[in-house]
């Protein structure tokens, strides 16, 4: 387990819809890792998340084994999901497209929590409301 | 299939621009440093979706190119290959035709150290194969692959217990332990090695292809579990860290019986004090 890493790739990919063809299999084909397994291990990690986009980073080893860790996905990922949303506003401050309750700020925030660098769901709160502003998003009291 | 590579410079919202990507069909998206890369299949109109970046993006610079045809999903077994150890062949399975399958130690590459393709899993396994006799307890720590289990359990070992602290090599493990049919001596144990170590003991041999700072730490306890003429075998040792494992070893009372380098790679096989 003398492991030395040779490489790091970052991808999103749809959960529980990883595949060989490209863009898969092009970034981590070259790496020489078997990109079969990763698929398997992927789909099988996240197909309870089906519909959404999930960031992964894959880290490769000297010997072609890999690891990967699997990252919450987009706050304006996960403030569309909530809304039933097709996309953002193009002008955020003079064209709303949709609002958040509090609660459902919470619920964003505490799927976000693992990967923000916040010490309390207030304050990852906070980044989340902010995202939902800078996409014409109004967050309710 | 054929495909043309997307790839977006300067993106000052990526979001927007990823979110743009995937409503167009796209399958996935790397983000290669500040670039984002993804493909689309030629049957879709890869100009419109272009226009649909920059409609997101104004910023964005896109640059479009023929995709290699490459089927990937094969073509990484490329890079891969067998390896001559001593007497044993370690090999991916679809390397193994004509190989005798009681000295060829088959390990499908996935997400569990020891593919074979690493100098410290062979020079362990070198000395392995010097020490090893039939009978001998063993365990292998920091098991990965299970490869070095494995490998102890077909040059006649039994029991083996192949002790891994990551849950993510586990499943990799059980499948190369199936596939080489010793499931019968070979016993996979998911957990820490200082704590499962005394539970199988005690062995006559221990076979350690962790880092050094590991294997300092676990000195101690590898005494504790073995027989008195048992043998530990540490690999994971970088090249400048030899003289740090060799003056712990002389101090704890231990014994050098055989060396092993290879590359930046030192491994040693030491007796009990």
């Amino acid at each position: 387990m003398a492991k030395k890493v040779t490489g790091f790739v970052k991808l999103q990919i749809p959960a529980g819809r990883a595949n060989p063809a490209p863009p898969v299999g092009t970034a981590l084909g070259p790496q020489g890792i078997n990109i079969m397994a990763f698929c398997k291990e992927f789909n099988s990690r996240t197909q309870s998340q089906d519909g959404l986009i999930l960031p992964v980073e894959v880290t490769i080893f000297s010997d072609k084994s890999f690891t990967f860790i699997l990252k919450t996905p987009p706050a304006a990922i996960l403030i569309k999901k909530e809304l039933g949303l097709e996309k953002g506003s193009g002008q955020p401050n003079r064209v709303k497209v949709g609002s958040l309750t509090k609660a459902q700020v919470r619920k964003i925030a505490e799927v976000k929590m693992p990967d923000l660098n916040c010490d309390s769901i207030e304050s990852a709160m906070t980044m989340v409301a902010g995202a939902a502003r800078s996409m014409g998003v109004e967050v309710k009291e | 299939m054929t495909w043309t590579s997307l790839r977006i410079a300067g993106s000052s919202h990526r979001d927007a621009v990823i979110a743009v990507l995937f409503a167009a069909g796209a399958q996935g998206v790397h983000e290669d440093g500040a670039t984002l890369v993804t493909h689309f299949p030629d049957s879709l109109d890869v100009g419109a979706i272009v226009g649909m970046v920059q409609a997101a993006d104004p910023s964005a610079q896109c640059v479009t190119a023929p995709t290699s045809p490459i089927d990937w999903s094969v073509a990484w077994r490329e890079r891969m290959r067998a390896y001559e150890v001593g007497s044993l062949t370690v090999a991916p399975p679809w390397l193994t035709d004509g190989c005798d399958a009681s000295r060829t130690v088959v390990i499908d590459p996935g997400m569990a150290f020891g593919t074979g393709d690493h100098a410290s899993t062979r020079g362990a396994l070198r000395l392995l194969q010097q020490r090893m006799r039939p009978g001998l307890a063993v365990a292998d720590l920091g098991a990965g692959s299970g490869v070095l289990a494995i490998a102890a359990a077909k040059l006649g070992g039994s029991p083996v217990f192949a002790i891994e602290a990551d849950p993510d090599a586990m499943g990799n493990a059980t499948a190369n332990v199936e596939r080489n049919a010793v499931g019968d001596v070979v016993h996979l144990l998911e957990g820490e090695a200082k704590a499962l170590l005394p539970l199988v003991a005690p062995v006559d041999l221990i076979v350690a292809n962790i880092v050094s700072s590991v294997l300092l730490e676990l000195l101690a306890t590898f005494a504790r579990a073995l027989q008195p003429s048992g043998i530990a075998i540490l690999a994971g040792i970088l090249n400048d860290e030899r003289e740090t494992i060799l003056d712990a070893v002389a101090a704890d009372g231990w014994r050098v019986l055989a060396t092993d380098d290879e590359e930046e790679w030192w491994s040693v096989a030491i007796a009990r004090p």
